[in-house]
């Protein structure tokens, strides 16, 4: 069970949210909204440890959550992707980083990049280059998948994928929290929730 | 042990100490500062060798010793800031940093009125002045680098290892410039041993150089005060201090 | 967790990603021959003058043509989300950052004392003379990549650049410089060398271990 429990974050002398708690049991999806601002981000980054809280604490299965970072998935905004690497490249450092084993020409086959492994990253355009960051998905061994805005700039039929695979996870007994100004399919959401933006 | 000091890491209570210091500690200190600059410079024998102009030192000294001193304290707070997470000690780093600044300044300036008389020009490749001096930027490194972030939090916690890597450094630069000093001496102007200054002379001194440790007490208290409320703004009791 | 293997391929990968812009690493050298170019254009060409300031003039461009290069020790990776996932993974934040100093090291600082060689004919520097400048050349700027990691990282996400990276760094490297004038300056009167040679080998060694540290604390600081 991944548990927050009275997360207080303070940005900029903004109150950006104040004794939040939230759980989430194996095999669900959270679907984070709320408006511009309002610390989605924020939040994502503080549940995987990224941030410092004012107050607050994380655990996922009574350790705190620091301790888990092969357990967990973050796909932020910025990619990890090196831009002057080849797409193939680039997934090669993820897999040793992450110490697994997988066939990189399969995976990059599977993510639509065939023919475009050998080109420096710069040249691809923004949904492939998003492609590169989300391939990281099907091979994950981590419980917990933390996503912030995993469907820009990805057309539609690459987003049926995504929440193929979402439920793929939530089978195996996986975590999910999303983000998304796209809706979700109502099917795979287990909790929503909202963040009001505050002054 | 440290049971009695947990109260006073609430902000509340960490204010109206601060405070407290403040105002108490403030007239002593001027006071102080009063009867030891009145009898170091009028009722103090004047030097054999220097004159008059060795009375510079009942201002230059103590300046000189508190800004280093300054910057030990700032690292040790930046240290427990750092390590046990504690937000009071963060901010009163910011309360110390710009005192230690003007302290350092003033024994530069102080240190170079000394040196025209004493030496012949206002500026030499002294040990004691070069080491002021790159306390001084390191002084001005932690501003700038403070004032190089938009999240306040983030900027004093980078401040704070700043102060904590200065701390570690600052007797290393202080003894390398002295080495250094003595290892070029053969090209500097004649220097003067360090005086074995006799009673008459010293005991103003000394009340000085306690006073002005008062003094630099005093003002950051009062700038902890501050600092403390401009972080807290958001926060209850200060909205409830300032109705 | 195998650390020596991770630390391997931080590394590899650190050195990949260098191969793919090798302009960026030319910069720093042609700074550096430019300041060296500087010092003779300005005091004179006088062979005895320019002699007795090789060692110092070859700090001096080192120091300035580091300040250009540290900022970019960090930002790449900060920049693109690589850095983020490096703290995610687990391992300890002191391994990730002594693999960079140490590549940052191979890659901007080795060419840089092999350039100081131009101070031979440009300055008619003994050869003799020059190794030892190489010596303290190579443990300086170890010691420079390391108070440069910290301050690279501090400001890491700031764009303030270089001006306030120079305030944090050249105040702390002063003994550093003057350890190293004084092995030259043993080495030019033929005495002895080991003494301040090995103070300065102690400063390299302490930086080493204390700078990835504090390194790690400031990166940390910028993610969140």
């Amino acid at each position: 069970m991944l548990s927050a429990k009275n997360l207080t974050c303070v940005r900029n002398q903004r109150v950006l949210f104040e004794n939040l708690s939230l759980e989430l049991n194996a095999g669900q999806l959270m679907y984070v909204t709320g408006p511009n601002g309002a610390g989605k981000t924020t939040l994502l980054r503080s549940l995987v440890g990224l941030n410092q809280l004012q107050h607050g604490e994380i655990t996922f299965n009574q350790q705190n959550i620091s301790e888990c970072g092969t357990n967990i998935l973050f796909i932020g905004h910025k990619p990890a992707i090196n831009e002057w690497l080849t797409a193939e490249q680039n997934l090669l450092h993820w897999l040793s980083l992450t110490q697994v084993q997988a066939d990189s020409t399969e995976l990059l086959y599977k993510v639509g990049l065939t023919g475009l492994t050998d080109v420096p990253v710069r040249y691809l355009s923004a949904g492939q280059k998003r492609r590169v960051a989300l391939v990281r998905m099907w091979i994950s061994q981590a419980k917990i998948w933390v996503l912030d805005e995993p469907f820009t700039s990805i057309d539609h039929k690459g987003v049926e994928v995504l929440t193929a695979l979402f439920k793929r996870h939530k089978e195996n007994g996986g975590y999910v929290i999303v983000t998304s100004h796209q809706s979700l399919p109502e099917s795979i959401v287990d909790q929503e929730f909202k963040l009001a933006y505050r002054f | 042990m440290f049971k009695w000091l947990h109260p006073y890491a609430k902000p509340e209570k960490a204010y109206e100490l601060s405070l407290s210091f403040y105002k108490w500690l403030m007239p002593l200190s001027l006071i102080g500062i009063f009867v030891g600059c009145l009898w170091g410079l009028m009722f103090a024998p004047t030097d054999y060798q220097q004159g008059d102009s060795f009375r510079i030192i009942y201002i230059h000294v103590p300046s000189a010793i508190w800004s280093m001193g300054i910057y030990m304290s700032m690292g040790i707070a930046g240290f427990c800031a750092l390590v046990w997470q504690i937000r009071l000690m963060e901010i009163s780093v910011l309360a110390m940093a710009p005192i230690g600044a003007i302290f350092t300044a003033l024994a530069l300036i102080t240190g170079s009125l000394w040196g025209k008389p004493m030496w012949g020009t206002w500026w030499v490749w002294d040990a004691r002045l070069t080491s002021e001096l790159i306390l001084l930027f390191l002084y001005l490194g932690v501003f700038a680098l403070f004032h190089s972030f938009d999240d306040q939090r983030t900027g004093a916690k980078a401040a704070c290892i700043l102060a904590v890597i200065g701390m570690i450094n600052v007797p290393i630069i202080h003894y390398s410039v002295e080495w250094w000093n003595t290892l070029h001496q053969g090209a500097s102007i004649t220097k003067f041993d360090k005086p074995s200054i006799a009673g008459p002379m010293l005991w103003p001194l000394l009340i000085n150089i306690f006073s002005v440790l008062l003094f630099f007490i005093a003002l950051t208290g009062y700038r902890f005060a501050t600092e403390l409320l401009r972080a807290e703004s958001h926060r209850k009791w200060v909205i409830n201090l300032i109705k | 967790m195998m650390y020596s293997q991770f630390f391997k391929h931080m590394l590899q990968r650190d050195f990949q990603v260098a191969a793919t812009q090798k302009h960026e690493f030319g910069l720093p050298i042609i700074f550096f021959i430019l300041v060296l170019v500087l010092f003779p254009l300005s005091i004179g060409p006088e062979p005895g003058l320019l002699n007795r300031l090789a060692p110092a003039v070859g700090w001096i461009a080192l120091i300035l043509a580091m300040l250009i290069a540290l900022p970019r020790m960090f930002v790449e990776d900060y920049e693109n989300g690589w850095l983020e996932q490096l703290f995610l993974s687990g391992y300890p934040g002191s391994l990730i950052v002594s693999a960079r100093i140490i590549s940052f090291w191979a890659l901007y600082c080795l060419p840089l004392v092999l350039t100081s060689f131009l101070l031979v004919p440009f300055f008619s520097l003994e050869i003799k003379l020059w190794w030892v400048l190489a010596q303290t050349l190579l443990c300086g700027s170890m010691l420079m990549a390391c108070l440069g990691s910290v301050a690279s990282a501090l400001l890491v996400a700031s764009r303030k650049g270089s001006g306030v990276m120079a305030l944090l760094v050249v105040p702390l490297l002063i003994p550093a410089l003057i350890f190293a004038t004084a092995t030259m300056d043993a080495a030019g009167q033929n005495l002895p060398i080991t003494g301040p040679m090995f103070i300065l080998m102690a400063l390299t060694i302490f930086a080493l271990t204390v700078a990835p540290i504090a390194t790690a604390q400031a990166l940390k600081l910028n993610l969140g």
